[in-house]
């Protein structure tokens, strides 16, 4: 059945026919195309028939392999189509229809196709349907696409251009991020959750002598970081910059060492810090670390400084007490040589028994290990080289100061006593220095006492308290005069004519070097007390001569007129 | 108490107080020891010959104190002053005020020893001195009073004529006197009893030389 396509004919002009649409996908059997013209019928089929059979015929022949048949319409199922055709406003159907005002494509497709196809008007000169008149036609569409095209043309060249300034701006954050890591004096690098370096900033290559493509990628800690300052294995497993992105601790470590590329070390000190991403996971370490080479120098710089002060100050107290001192050795020499020339002269003489001798020699020994001991005092308080904070016996250094200030007690006419309490037998001191301490304030007393007619006595004290042993030096003296007594412990301040008013300040820094504060009492008249605490320690480690003479809890006084 | 003159030492330290003692003791001189002035002091005889060796610098009383306490008697044993060191402007003041020697510790045996023969002899010289003295004053308590002023005159280097005019008596008076005196002073001459008189009163010494 050959199809028949919806064919809307109208007679606007029966000449120019075939200029309107209609379909001619029909074929005929004797090989001619079936065309069907569909024709509104006002005045009944058959008149519309007869009316319109002649246009038929004359298509037919004037369009070969082509033929037209007429069929008559039903008004009321062609209106919607009719509405669909532009209608010369004066034509009969509009007129009939009312639809003087519609329009009618002129591009049905089937139409068209046919005409085209049969290069009939308007394609019978092909050239003349041309991109202007698709234009023309579609303009809108076109003008739409043209539209929508540049817009999209546009849009992304601008996602381009920001994509471009994005990364353009990201590489300057990043060079600025690198300029400033760069720009900082600390060594700073950052490590992963491997451990294996991921930045690293000039002056940590500058500080390491490694080059940054040196250390990037891989495991910093084998390569800076692996042995401790005493020569030690340093295990990653133990190192504070795993330690900080496993428990996400930041940390400061203020001595260790970092090796450089030539194989030697430095010190340095060092914080960890953990790195998070923006979800706030811990990704790896930052460590930023110091180079104190010079700090330390520095420091053993001071320390030395302070070493040598300190020493020419026991050398100057010394100096004050050559003449007591001298005294305290000529005393046993003179003894030693007297006795042993009158054991010449009684052999001499005949008169010696081997008795006699033997006493003599005796007392010469003993006096020869005086003399020893003296000397054995002097030179242990004024060595050069500052011993460490070690575990003292307090009787030792009683004994130090008994020893050096005898004599000069003995001028001043002064008893002076030690007493050394239970269980206050040692105490954590940097012995010379607090030896200092003693001959300073025991001097002190002797002077504040060279005038008085009262007896005159200076006890040296020491008595356990908890964690401490309190040290207290008593007199009988005057008292101190008007004023704070903390005025005293600063530097130049004295009431007498030769002083120089360095002995307290003196002391009060040796005090606080031990974690002490010194401390007064004084009552007018009665005599003043000077105070402080030293760490107590259970053992002084290693026998203590000394201390084994002297019993815990004993008392002993010297009555330097007897003895000396 | 023997006549024999003793070593007293005088030290506050017992080893060097000893050792000088046995010292002492190995050359046969006697010796005594003391360890404080005041126990030397308490034991003070004027009658007992010999030397003291004295350390200058002690406890509770120093050895310038215990010099300085023996001039007031009339008879000591001559000081030998033992210092230690940087004492020896003391020494100096003690050599000063009277002490024979000085010798600082340590000391030689010999020096020391040499130190206190001097003053041992020095000793027995003062004390020979001293018997000598004793006698003059003796002699001069006997003059009466009119003999002790002619004598004053006669010291003044006067002659018997001024003097019998001065005193208002005749000048065979004061010979009489003078007689009397130079029998009572068992002087042989008048410059013997110039001598004597000085012995007693050392101070008249200018007087006389102008004579
Ligand atoms: N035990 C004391 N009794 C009375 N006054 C004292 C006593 N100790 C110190 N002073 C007073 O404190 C002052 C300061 O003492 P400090 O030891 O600092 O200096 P100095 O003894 O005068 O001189 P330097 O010790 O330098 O020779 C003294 O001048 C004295 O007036
Ligand atoms: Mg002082």
């Amino acid at each position: 059945m050959p199809a028949l396509s919806l064919i809307l004919l109208l007679s606007l002009l029966p000449t120019a026919l075939p200029a309107q649409g209609a379909d001619s996908t029909a074929s005929a059997a004797d090989g001619q195309r079936e065309v069907r013209i569909g024709v509104l019928s006002h005045g009944g089929d058959a008149h519309t028939r007869d009316h319109w059979a002649p246009t038929a015929d004359y298509l037919t022949l004037q369009v070969p392999g082509h033929r037209f048949s007429v069929v008559p319409l039903d008004f009321d199922a062609v209106e919607p189509a009719v509405a669909l055709l532009q209608m010369p406003a004066d034509s009969t159907a509009a007129r009939a229809g009312g639809y003087s005002d519609w329009t009618v494509p002129l591009d049905y497709q089937s139409v068209q196709k046919l005409l085209r196809e049969e290069h009939r008007a308007p394609y019978d000169e092909e050239a003349r349907f041309t991109l202007l008149d698709a234009l023309a036609q579609y303009w809108l569409a076109v003008l739409a696409g043209v539209v929508a095209l540049l817009a999209m043309v546009l849009l992304t060249s601008r996602v381009l251009q920001l994509n471009h300034r994005l990364s353009r701006a990201n590489t300057r954050l990043e060079r600025r991020h690198q300029l400033i890591l760069d720009s900082v004096a600390e060594g700073i690098y950052g490590v992963d959750l491997n451990g294996c370096t991921t930045f690293v900033n000039k002056a940590m290559e500058g500080m390491s002598g490694w080059r940054a493509e040196e250390l990037i990628g891989n495991e910093t800690h084998e390569i800076i970081h692996h042995t401790r300052a005493d020569g030690e294995p340093h295990p990653k497993d133990d190192c504070p910059v795993y330690a900080t992105f496993r428990d996400e601790q930041p940390r400061f470590v203020d001595e260790d060492v970092f090796w450089r590329r030539d194989g030697s070390s430095f010190p340095v000190e060092y914080s960890a810090t953990p790195i998070r991403d923006e979800q706030g996971t811990t990704i790896g370490t930052v460590v930023v670390c110091r180079d104190i080479t010079e700090r330390r120098e520095a420091a053993d710089r001071f320390r030395r400084q302070e070493a040598e002060q300190a020493h020419f100050m026991r050398l100057s107290t010394l100096g004050e007490m050559a003449s007591g001192i001298a005294h305290e050795l000529n005393q046993p020499l003179t003894a030693i040589s007297t006795n042993a020339r009158a054991c010449v002269r009684m052999i001499d003489a005949e008169r010696a028994t081997v008795a006699t001798c033997l006493e003599v020699m005796t007392k010469i020994a003993d006096q020869a290990e005086r003399a020893g001991e003296v000397i054995r005092h002097i030179r242990r308080f004024v060595r050069k080289e500052e011993p460490e904070m070690a575990p003292v016996a307090v009787a030792d250094i009683f004994e130090t100061v008994l020893v050096l200030m005898r004599e000069d007690a003995r001028r001043a006419g002064v008893l002076l006593h030690r007493q050394v309490g239970f269980g206050a037998d040692c105490v954590m001191a940097q012995r010379t220095q607090i030896e200092q301490v003693l001959l300073n304030l025991v001097r002190n007393a002797l002077e504040a006492m060279s005038e008085q007619l009262r007896e005159r006595r200076v006890l040296l004290l020491a008595r356990r308290n908890g964690d401490v042993v309190e040290m207290r030096i008593v007199d009988t003296g005057p008292g101190l005069g008007k004023g704070s007594p903390e005025h005293l412990f600063e530097p130049f301040v004295t009431t007498k004519p030769q002083g120089l008013g360095v002995g307290l300040s003196i002391s009060h820094g040796i005090i606080d070097a031990h974690g002490g504060r010194l401390r007064v009492d004084s009552t007018p008249g009665i005599g003043a007390t000077f105070f402080f605490s030293l760490p107590h320690v259970d053992d002084c480690g290693g026998p203590q001569d000394a201390a084994n003479s002297l019993h815990t809890g004993g008392s002993e006084t010297d009555y330097a007129g007897e003895r000396a | 108490m023997s006549n024999d003159p003793t070593v007293f030492i005088v030290d506050d330290d017992d080893e060097v107080r000893e050792a000088i003692g046995l010292l002492m003791d190995s050359v046969g001189l006697a010796a005594e020891t003391f360890d404080s002035a005041w126990a030397y002091l308490n034991c003070f005889d004027p009658k007992r010959p010999g030397c003291l060796v004295l350390d200058v610098r002690m406890r509770h009383m120093s050895g310038l104190e215990l010099q300085e306490r023996l001039t007031e008697e009339p008879l000591h044993p001559p000081i030998i002053i033992i210092t230690g060191h940087g004492d020896v402007p003391m020494a100096v003041r003690a050599v000063k005020n009277g002490a024979v020697d000085f010798i600082e510790k340590p000391f030689n045996d010999q020096a020391l020893l040499d130190a206190v023969h001097r003053a041992l002899e020095l000793d027995q010289e003062q004390r020979g001195k001293a018997l000598e003295v004793a006698q003059v004053q003796d002699r001069l308590e006997r003059l009466t009073k009119r003999e002790r002023e002619v004598l004053e005159q006669i010291l003044a280097g006067k002659r018997n004529k001024v003097i019998a005019a001065d005193l208002g008596i005749s000048q065979s008076t004061v010979e009489a006197h003078r007689a009397k005196v130079m029998e009572k002073l068992e002087a042989r001459s008048l410059s013997e009893l110039m001598r004597m008189v000085l012995l007693v009163y050392p101070d008249r010494a200018t007087n006389a030389a102008e004579n």
